[in-house]
């Protein structure tokens, strides 16, 4: 691993101008991010937009066009007449929900499990480490498709089936840290002066797994987001009432040749979403690992 | 010394796993400390000497039940300290680390590391430090003065302290719950020189205040003229001689003792 980072380089003292540039450059993925975050909140608040709303005269326009009630579809409509700026922002909030929820609370389940596994070692170490390695034998989205066709669509099993593979990685780096953390001295002087295990824990050793583990959950949330889109995409995922990039790309997938927007815009939206969140995580890492 | 009082370390035996002998053979163990016995009575110090690898870190590691002893008992005051998970036994005995700076959790305060022994042991905290603040942070200030520090070190995170502070902190954290028996694990021999005189005396001043027992476990044989009372020298995991510490150093009775001493002696004329 490089010890510089991309932006952080230029913390340096001399500031150069190609210093400021990257600078510049390196903060771009951060805020397309925070953009996507700040649509996903308050965009359904500007923009009214119902899935069961459309006018048929309207249908298949392209990005740009007049509808029929006057106002303007900024990227265009779909096979029913409905907005496609409207799908693209709502789907960014069902996107933002559920990476946040399976982050939360596959990070909430793999912390505990990976620490507790690597504070108390032995059997629990034994058997958390074969149920990862079982786990890691299956493709994570084959398990997902599984879940989510067994039970009836809705966003509670929808977060499970995506949780049920993402809770490895923060298992995996928390026990991987709490098995060299419990062999630093101020855990042992704590040990030593008889404060209870599951204060050491959450005193003396989470405290210091929560960098990596933030760094960890913004690639787990852009994951989980392309997850949610494919569950979607193959009709497994959200509910039919609800809007999800996913669902949006599968519906024009017939009007490829014909209405190309209805795909390739929630499609790029998705794209872009999950490369800056990529980028993000990366930087985080390369940040937490420096102070390591 | 009467058989009861003090701490007494009976046929102590601790094992570490070793290598496999093949891909799925068994284990085999390595004996760090083979049968030992050793006591320490109330208000003496017994320096604990050896090379590196002896055993003699790993005796401590034992008492304060950080490793499980394979075999053999140690007792407190007649209270047996084998069981590992047993928190309240414990609380006569502290521990004073190598490392000042790891000793102390990066993240937190001085004062904060300090008072986190009181919620363990509300029964051995000062009247009023575990619900009222004013009180915890004199009772802070007390032992930070004790061990010669100013109170505006209790804010002060580790990082903020040199070596030297660090140790005096550790000192602090390991009297706030009054033990009996302090052990240090070569407490002194990562500061430099000059500090390494200042902790040590601290440390014979804080035993005489509060008349502790001390084990101390060192490899620097001129630390342990100044400190001890009696001196165990340890070899391969096995005690091969204890004895006062004038005797020791004049009329040592074992090949390997002599060893030491001559390379102590060494090192003074060439450093």
């Amino acid at each position: 691993m490089t010890a510089m980072g991309l932006v952080h380089d230029t913390a340096l003292p001399v500031r150069t101008g190609r210093g400021t540039l990257r600078r510049v450059l390196g903060a771009i993925p951060i805020v397309v991010f925070g953009l996507y975050v700040v649509a996903g909140l308050f965009g359904p608040l500007v923009v009214d937009y119902t899935p069961v709303e459309g006018d048929l005269d309207d249908r298949l326009l392209s990005p740009g066009s007049v509808l029929t009630d006057g106002s303007t579809a900024l990227f265009g409509t779909d096979a029913l007449g409905r907005d496609l700026f409207g799908q693209v922002l709502y789907g960014a909030r069902t996107s933002v929900i559920i990476g946040a929820l399976v982050v939360l609370f596959s990070g909430l389940v793999g912390i505990a499990v990976g620490s507790a596994a690597g504070y108390l070692r032995g059997t629990t170490d034994v058997v958390v480490s074969r149920v990862i390695d079982v786990l890691l034998a299956f493709p994570g989205i084959l398990l997902a498709i599984v879940i989510a066709g067994v039970f009836d669509r809705s966003l509670a099993i929808v977060v499970i089936a995506l949780s049920v593979t993402n809770w490895i990685g923060f298992a995996r780096l928390s026990r991987s840290m709490t098995m060299s953390l419990r062999e630093r001295e101020w855990v042992k002087s704590a040990t030593v002066m008889g404060i209870r295990r599951r204060r050491v824990v959450t005193r003396h050793i989470l405290p210091f797994i929560a960098g990596p583990t933030l760094a960890l959950a913004t690639i787990e949330f852009a994951g989980a987001i392309l997850a949610e889109a494919a569950l979607s995409f193959l009709g497994l995922g959200l509910p039919a009432a609800s809007v999800s990039w996913g669902q949006t790309i599968a519906s024009g997938k017939e009007y490829l040749a014909s209405a190309w927007w209805i795909s390739a815009i929630p499609g790029i939206a998705l794209a872009v979403l999950v490369i800056c969140v990529g980028f993000t995580g990366d930087r985080l890492t390369r940040h937490f690992g420096r102070r390591q | 010394m009467t058989a009861s009082a003090g701490l007494r370390i009976t046929d102590l035996t601790v094992t570490y796993p070793g290598p496999r002998a093949s891909g799925f053979g068994r284990r085999s163990s390595i004996t760090a400390v083979d049968s030992v016995s050793l006591g320490v009575a109330p208000h003496e110090t017994v320096a604990l000497v050896g090379e590196s690898g002896s055993g003699k870190s790993t005796i401590a590691r034992a008492v304060v039940g950080l490793v499980a002893p394979a075999a053999g008992g140690i007792e407190f005051d007649a209270t047996s300290l084998t069981n590992q998970r047993d928190r309240r036994a414990r609380r006569n005995i502290a521990m004073i680390f190598q490392d000042p700076r790891s000793a102390l959790n990066p993240r937190m305060s001085a004062a904060a590391s300090i008072s986190e022994a009181w919620e363990a042991h509300p029964d051995a905290a000062p009247d009023g430090v575990r619900k009222d603040a004013r009180r915890r942070r004199e009772a802070v200030v007390d032992l930070l003065a004790q061990v010669g520090l100013d109170p505006d070190v209790a804010e002060k995170r580790p990082t903020a302290l040199s070596g030297g502070q660090c140790q005096r902190v550790s000192i602090a954290r390991a009297l706030a719950l009054r033990p009996r028996l302090l052990i240090c694990d070569e407490a002194v021999s990562a500061l430099d020189v000059s500090v390494q005189a200042q902790v040590l005396q601290l440390l014979v001043s804080v035993r005489e205040a509060r008349s502790l027992s001390m084990l101390f476990i060192t490899h620097d044989l001129g630390v342990v003229r100044q400190v001890a009372d009696r001196v165990a020298v340890m070899r391969r995991g096995e005690l091969v001689e204890s004895a006062d510490v004038t005797t020791l150093f004049s009329a040592p009775q074992h090949d390997y003792t002599r060893e030491l001493l001559d390379a102590a002696v060494d090192l003074d004329v060439s450093g």
